[in-house]
């Protein structure tokens, strides 16, 4: 009976808790390839400035690692990093959409 | 001597030209700052970070690394690591660093 009765309790925990660990999400950059639509009017040129408050080249950012591009965009969303383009855009952004460009542009 | 309306134009125009990526940091001594203080997170070849949540800097654009280390400097840009690193920073070790970064062959790129 008590055996019956954790046997089921550990049957229902168990997804529970692998559900629990997926709480992150997952970069999946082919879906991140539908969301650069944002981006690219900016990191794809070539020598492209941005102007306001300082000018200076946009970073590129096809070949970064995925934590730091997922940080920067987490960081744009909460207000550690200030440049209001970027701010403006990041805010617009899920979990899942920055995961999934991260994991995009880390790969190209 | 004093700048006439018409003359203002003529200055924003170059200063606008100007501001190029070409930095007037020394490369060599950007080395030998980035040695100490710099590659036991970056990398060496600053292509190679020891946690994937650091960016690599080789080859990314000059004038950009120098907006970030001052920004780091005046705290405008937040990350407790970075924050202390850059405050002991020169203006001229931050321009030699920038340099030295940019001048690294690396994998970034402005693809799509």
């Amino acid at each position: 009976m008590i055996k019956k009765a954790l046997i089921s309790a550990a049957l229902v925990a168990l997804p529970l808790a692998s559900q629990a660990q997926g709480a992150a999400p997952k970069g999946d950059a082919a879906a991140g390839a539908k969301k650069v639509s944002m981006c690219i009017g900016c990191h794809a040129i070539p020598g492209y400035k941005a102007s306001f408050p300082n000018v200076y080249s946009v970073p590129m950012i096809s070949g970064q690692t995925a934590g730091y591009l997922a940080a920067a965009l987490e960081q744009y969303r909460k207000g550690d990093r200030s440049h209001p383009t970027m701010r403006a855009i990041a805010a617009s952004l899920s979990d899942q959409d920055i995961v999934d460009l991260a994991a995009y542009y880390a790969a190209r | 001597m004093r700048v006439m309306p018409g003359q203002w134009l003529a200055i924003a125009m170059l200063a606008a030209l100007g501001a190029s990526p070409v930095l007037a940091g020394d490369v060599a001594k950007g080395r030998e700052k980035a040695d100490q203080v710099c590659a036991a997170c970056h990398g060496k070849d600053g292509n190679t970070p020891i946690d994937p949540s650091y960016p690599k800097l080789a080859g990314q654009h000059g004038d950009y690394l120098v907006r970030a280390l001052l920004d780091y400097k005046s705290e405008q840009r937040k990350n407790a690591i970075m924050v202390a690193q850059a405050k002991g920073l020169s203006r001229a070790d931050i321009d030699n660093l920038s340099a030295f970064y940019a001048s690294l062959p690396g994998t970034l790129s402005h693809k799509r």
